[in-house]
């Protein structure tokens, strides 16, 4: 397996993600690696945090494109998971 | 909110609080609102950010002001309710960290004035110093002020004397060689002062107007200058003028310089103007006197705060006085540390005793009439040489009427103190130490 840190970055917390944390249960997002695929991410979910994941859904996202006067560049792509856990699960990104 | 109120001493109180937990939480909520509004979190639109998140990053600061805000308001509420006249900030204790959903209770510790029933203060034995007027006083003050008025006037003698102001032109030599320094033109010397080498100025007595001469004498071994030192030299001197220091007569004339009518009136405003000084030194010993007795009378315990407040502005005073003069602390041996340790106790029965009075005061209802204050405004308009208008501007201003207040009732308790006491006048040697001991600072 791949080391952990090359598949998930970083959590993403947002308004969007923390009100699914709050409607569906523990749905928490995550920016993860764009070659990683769900069940690396759900295995990597899983050992990082000690919980259990019972679905993943991931999305690419593409990199915004940005001006600075005349030269234009673009933000990489990347790819988001919503990971949902099980019940009785959760994650507390502060805590940890 | 309940509060408990214990005396530790007479000048320290301790109030210990107790906060229930729906009041914690409320506030706890209020802080929280406020911060909401302006909290800036990425992935967030200000003032969207849901609850949970922003205790997760705000949680620290919301309690801390919401600790904040509960003491000083449950502390404030309680000095209002229970009238405590606090002195300072007080020290605060929390027994447990403010938590969310639980009660919550800290102990306040604060000094303050402390309530003094005086006692044994009518009839007090105290000793005042007779005045007695003594004529010779005048003649001195007279004689100081002639000397002060005297002046150089040139005479017609030929020759100069000791005690001559003698205006000469010099020009010294060692070994033949002039040395920098030694000439000057129109110099006057005073004969006889020693401000110059020892032996120059006796061999200038004797010297006719218009002379020159050639002084021989030798350097000092001690001079200041190491090259000239222990060497003789050779002065050429010569004498322009003689001058004497003439003292004005004590004539009418005299008096009319001050602006007088004649010499019987300035010997009269002299006069006056010692009484005065005199009667307000005795006055002022007098009250020393009475102070010290009652601190003898009532053990007073003296809050920290007003000690200090005391020293700080005795330092004030001592460093004003001294810059006045060019001066620092420093000159007279002392830091700010050491001279709170020296007048330490100086201030603490300064303190005793404002306390002492103010309680008289209260306890025999003294109070100060709205005339009293203008009446007062106007000597000190008087006493200062200014404007009335512009002394009674400034006393209508709060700080400085609330001074001028206690300053009038304490002058009144005073009197009324007085008025009870037994004063026994004596002659100056006949008095006991006690008000001498004393070093008056302010």
């Amino acid at each position: 397996m791949k080391p952990l840190h090359q598949i998930i970055r970083k959590p993403l917390i947002t308004e969007k993600t923390s009100s699914l944390q709050k409607e569906a249960g523990q749905v928490v997002a995550f920016e993860v690696g764009r070659e990683a695929n769900k069940i690396e991410i759900k295995q990597a979910v899983e050992k990082a945090f000690n919980v259990k994941v019972t679905n993943v859904n991931t999305a690419l996202v593409g990199g915004k494109v940005k001006r600075v006067g005349r030269q234009s560049g673009k933000r990489s792509n990347w790819k988001k998971a919503y990971v949902t856990l099980a019940e009785g699960s959760n994650i507390d990104f502060f805590g940890v | 909110m309940t509060v408990k109120i214990e005396d530790i001493s007479s000048v320290r109180k301790k109030l210990s609080f107790e906060i229930a937990a729906a009041q914690v939480d409320a506030e706890f909520e209020q802080a929280l609102q406020k911060v909401a509004k302006s909290a800036k979190i990425k992935g967030f639109r200000p003032g969207k950010i849901p609850r949970p998140v922003l205790e997760q990053f705000y949680g620290p600061q919301v309690q801390q002001q919401a600790l904040e805000r509960l003491i000083q308001q449950s502390y404030l509420k309680a000095l209002a309710e229970h009238r405590i006249p606090a002195l300072a900030d007080p020290e605060i204790i929390e027994n447990a960290p403010l938590e969310k959903g639980k009660m919550f209770s800290y102990e306040a510790q604060v000094e303050v004035k402390p309530q003094i029933e005086v006692s044994g203060y009518t009839g007090i034995k105290l000793e005042k110093e007779n005045f007695e007027f003594d004529p010779k006083v005048i003649d001195g003050r007279l004689e100081e002020m002639r000397q002060g008025r005297a002046e150089l006037k040139v005479v017609a003698r030929e020759e100069a004397a000791s005690g001559d102001f003698a205006t000469i032109d010099f020009e010294g030599s060692v070994n033949g060689e002039l040395f920098a320094g030694g000439a000057a033109q129109g110099h006057v010397l005073e004969i006889g002062s020693g401000s110059f080498i020892p032996g120059f100025e006796e061999q200038v007595i004797g010297m006719r107007r218009g002379e020159s001469r050639e002084i021989e004498v030798a350097f000092p071994q001690d001079y200041g200058n190491q090259e000239l030192a222990g060497k003789p030299a050779v002065f050429k001197v010569t004498l322009h003028e003689i001058k004497e220091k003439t003292y004005p007569e004590l004539s009418d004339e005299f008096a009319r310089e001050f602006g007088l009518e004649g010499l019987a009136e300035l010997r009269e405003k002299i006069a006056e103007t010692i009484r005065q000084q005199e009667t307000s030194r005795i006055e002022g010993d007098l009250r020393e006197r009475l102070v010290q007795a009652l601190i003898t009378r009532n053990r007073v315990e003296v809050p920290e705060t007003m000690v200090a407040a005391q020293l700080d502005y005795m330092l004030d005073n001592v460093k004003r006085r001294l810059q006045s003069q060019g001066l620092g602390l420093q000159m007279l041996g002392m830091n700010e540390e050491t001279f709170g340790q020296n007048y330490r106790a100086t201030a603490i029965s300064q303190v005793q005793g404002s306390l002492l009075l103010e309680a008289v005061a209260r306890q025999e209802n003294i109070r100060v009439e709205p005339d009293e204050i203008d009446g007062k405004i106007e000597e000190v308009a008087k006493m200062a040489n200014a404007p009335l208008e512009a002394v009674r501007s400034y006393y209508s201003r709060e700080e400085g009427r609330r001074s001028l207040i206690a300053q009038i009732l304490e002058e009144k308790t005073v009197q009324f103190l007085l008025d009870k006491s037994e004063i026994q006048e004596l002659e100056k040697s006949q008095l006991s130490g006690a008000g001498e001991k004393k070093e008056q600072m302010a």
